[in-house]
Formats: structure tokens, C-alpha cells, sequence
């Protein structure tokens, strides 16, 4: 697996947290009592377990129209919708998600010494764990994993050039899309959120969008920080493994390419470009 | 699933900068905001259209099990939702006519369209793959044709069907 040529890469990205995921068909067959056994697939590597409330069903639909940003709606489901399962690392960087029609793996960055472990490696580690999660539902004769989605997210901490400086009020010094030098003179915001789409097509037909999401923060310490999430989520090529991992591929160049363009040449020193 | 209580939203703390906040990780609202709704309490303002297809379709999931006497299944959770993003999805084209939708005994679903000028049918087999069925009741013309996430078909005769 190795990195595409043309692809930027940074030293020091500022990542704080990767995931890739995957929707399926709903294992119909599932029940609570069949988790202990998924998780002692992943026990020995994942000894930590948690139960949080399900993911709902997303699916990356495309109409004549862009997204009419309707409220969004949650079906009630009184009975039958199982929880969602969290396996833990030991020191809890890494993260399982597993619930009857959605499988993750999670990288988080606890402090600040920890390196990023690199996508061909969480991508090694995502093919390891759906074959264990495979075998697991193979053996509890569960059903098949009929892959309808795929979720690729990387998300930032970003600090300005230095930690101490306030960047809440000069985003353009971070994000080129905000450097707009006039404009922020007039506004002179107190601070900026921005979300935004974009349609991802593949020969020349629509399969999924780009995500973004720049938003203030302030760490543990007081420091401002932005947060800038990327997510691409959309239809796979096939169904499988095999079309799960092509599309983790293919987000994640998209992910990579956007961080890039919208992020500052002052920010790519900061960070340590390589290419 | 109990309606849980969530902390927060992601858009409402992007607003919440005062000091001591915690880091957020992903894995902590992924997909899980808070909705805007629950299926039983949809705002009056919302277009009636949608509304009515929410109450049918969560009507459609709550189905007993053997709800035709012949051993169906109510409709499962992901084919549901995955009917109300078509429905949601193709609800600006200019056909007029309501959206009848149905449940289907192994656990599909089935969205209808009639007006004068003719009928489509689609049936919405799990999330991300559907069979469609158009006829013009003026020509006899039908087709059929499938598809996965792109309903631009489905528009398409929709418009045909407009009166």
C-alpha cells in the first residue's frame, strides 16, 4: 500500500482523530446477547468495552436539487434497535464501533507526543478487524456484510502559528478560504463556524460528497484552536471488503488534497510539509 | 431504543468556547446528533407531504411481526430510513401526487406514485438498491429500470407523471 505520488504529506499534521467506517445491511438476526462473542474476537487487542446509543442509517442520496436541509428526523424505535458497542485499546487511543449495521475503527490522539500512526496503517488495521468481524458473524450465522456506505473522517486540532496567539479572530492566518482581509476588517468577527458539501462524482456519476467543518475551540490549557473535520461518506464500488477499501482510498485522497488547498503555506511550515 | 438524552450538538458547541472545554473526538458524536425531530412529534410547519410519509413509514416499522398472517416482517429499520431519503430527496419535482408507501412481507418497502397520466412504482429492497416500474397511462409505454443512490430516474418519470 503505498502513498500516491502526487499526494501532499505533512510530518506534523495536526490530526487529533481518523476514522474509517462502513454501513450495512442490517444484521436482522442480531440480538444483544450474540455482542459477547463479537467482542471476544477483538478482546485480546480491545480488552475495554462500552455500550452507547446507535447510529442512525446516513445514506448519501442524490436529487436534482443539492440537499434541502430539512430538520433532521429520527425514527423512534421502542424495541428492536440493539446499542452500539465500543471496543477500547488499553490506553483507549484506539476505538472499535460496532452495532448491527455499522462498522468503525477510530484513531484518537490523547497527547500531544503521540505520532500518527499513518493511514496505510490504520488501513491495515481496519482489513484485520473486519475479517475478525467477519469470521464472528460467519460463525454466529448472522447474515453476510453488504456494504451500502463508507465513511472516511479525519479530524484537526489546529492551533495558530504559535499557541499563544488568538486565532478565533484571524482565521484567514489558518484557513485561505477565510483570508479575506478586507471583509474581516469590516465584520471583525468574534469568532467563525463555516460547514459546506461538495458533490463527489466517479466517471461522471454522483456516489458521495466531501463534509467540511471549521469550528473555534479551546483546549484543556485555555488556548484557541480551530477544529476542522473532513469527511467523505458515499456509495463503494462493490459491496464488499474490496470496494470498502478502494473507497477509503479514494476519500481519503479527497480528504487529503482539501486539507491542503484550504489550509495556509504559513500553516503548511508550521506543520512540516514534505511535498 | 429509549429517546436518550444527549449533551450536545456539534453546531450548538461550536459556540461553546469557554475555557476548561474538553477536546471533542469524533468518536464521541459520529453521526450521533441530536435530531432536529423524532418521528412523533413533527412540527406543524413541516411540508405535509414528508410528514405524512415519517408517520407511515415509522408506522411500517413498528409492524407486528406476521402482520399479514403469511409470516412478514416489518419493515426494517435501514430500508425505511432509506425510503425516507428518496421520498425527502424527490420531494421538489412537480408531481403533485402523495406518495403511497407499503410495506413489503420480507421486510421492504414499496413507494407508489399514481396520477392521470400514469403509475410509478418503486420498491426499495434494502438501503441503496432499488427496482422502479413506470407506465404512461396514454401511450402504454412502461419501464423498468434500478438504481442505487441516484433518483434522478425516479424524477424523471415523476416529472412525466405531473398533472
Amino acid at each position: 500500500m503505498n502513498r500516491p505520488d502526487d499526494l501532499p504529506d505533512f510530518a506534523n499534521p495536526p490530526l487529533r482523530e481518523v476514522s474509517l467506517g462502513i454501513q450495512f445491511s442490517n444484521l436482522g438476526a442480531f440480538r444483544t446477547i450474540h455482542s459477547g462473542a463479537i467482542w471476544e474476537a477483538f478482546r485480546s487487542s480491545y480488552p475495554n468495552v462500552e455500550e452507547q446509543p446507535p447510529l442512525e442509517p446516513k445514506f448519501e442520496v442524490f436529487g436534482r436539487q443539492a440537499g434541502p436541509n430539512m430538520p433532521s428526523i429520527r425514527f423512534y424505535d421502542a424495541i428492536s434497535t440493539p446499542p452500539r458497542y465500543w471496543f477500547l485499546s488499553e490506553d483507549r487511543r484506539n476505538l472499535l464501533q460496532f452495532q448491527s449495521d455499522r462498522f468503525h475503527l477510530n484513531w484518537r490522539k490523547f497527547e500531544d507526543s503521540t505520532e500518527y500512526p499513518r493511514y496505510e496503517s490504520l488501513k491495515q488495521q481496519f482489513i484485520d478487524s473486519f475479517s475478525k468481524l467477519n469470521s464472528a458473524i460467519r460463525d454466529l450465522s448472522l447474515g453476510a456484510i453488504d456494504v451500502s456506505q463508507c465513511e472516511i473522517s479525519y479530524i484537526n486540532q489546529i492551533y495558530g502559528p504559535s499557541k499563544s496567539h488568538g486565532v478565533h479572530t484571524t482565521p484567514g492566518r489558518i484557513f485561505c478560504i477565510f483570508d479575506d482581509k478586507k471583509l474581516f476588517d469590516a465584520l471583525k468577527p468574534e469568532q467563525v463556524n463555516m460547514s459546506w458539501s461538495s458533490l463527489l462524482l466517479r466517471e461522471a456519476m454522483p456516489v458521495g460528497r466531501l463534509h467540511g467543518h471549521v469550528a473555534p475551540q479551546i483546549d484543556q490549557a485555555g488556548a484557541q484552536t480551530f477544529r476542522l473535520t473532513l469527511t467523505v461518506r458515499g456509495l463503494p464500488a462493490s459491496p464488499t471488503l474490496d470496494g470498502s477499501l478502494d473507497f477509503f482510498d479514494w476519500g481519503r485522497e479527497i480528504i487529503v488534497k482539501a486539507f491542503t488547498n484550504i489550509t495556509t503555506k504559513e500553516m503548511h511550515q508550521t506543520w512540516e510539509r514534505r511535498k | 431504543m429509549t429517546k436518550p438524552h444527549i449533551p450536545y450538538r456539534p453546531e450548538q458547541q461550536c459556540n461553546n468556547i469557554g475555557p476548561g472545554h474538553e477536546v471533542l473526538y469524533l468518536s464521541d458524536y459520529a453521526g450521533y446528533t441530536e435530531p432536529d425531530y423524532w418521528d412523533d412529534h413533527i412540527p406543524s410547519a413541516y411540508p405535509a407531504g414528508l410528514s405524512e410519509a415519517i408517520t407511515r413509514i415509522a408506522d411500517l416499522m413498528r409492524l407486528p411481526a406476521n402482520w399479514d398472517g403469511h409470516g412478514g416482517h416489518p419493515v426494517s429499520r435501514d430500508a425505511g430510513v432509506f425510503a425516507y431519503s428518496l421520498v425527502e430527496a424527490v420531494f421538489s419535482t412537480g408531481c403533485g401526487a402523495q406518495a403511497q408507501i407499503v410495506p413489503l412481507a420480507y421486510g421492504g418497502v414499496q413507494i407508489e406514485w399514481h396520477t392521470l397520466k400514469g403509475d410509478l412504482e418503486v420498491e426499495v429492497e434494502r438501503p441503496c438498491r432499488f427496482f422502479g416500474y413506470f407506465e404512461d397511462a396514454d401511450t402504454g409505454e412502461s419501464e423498468e429500470f434500478s438504481g442505487c443512490t441516484d433518483f434522478a430516474r425516479i424524477e424523471y418519470f415523476l416529472d412525466r407523471l405531473e398533472t
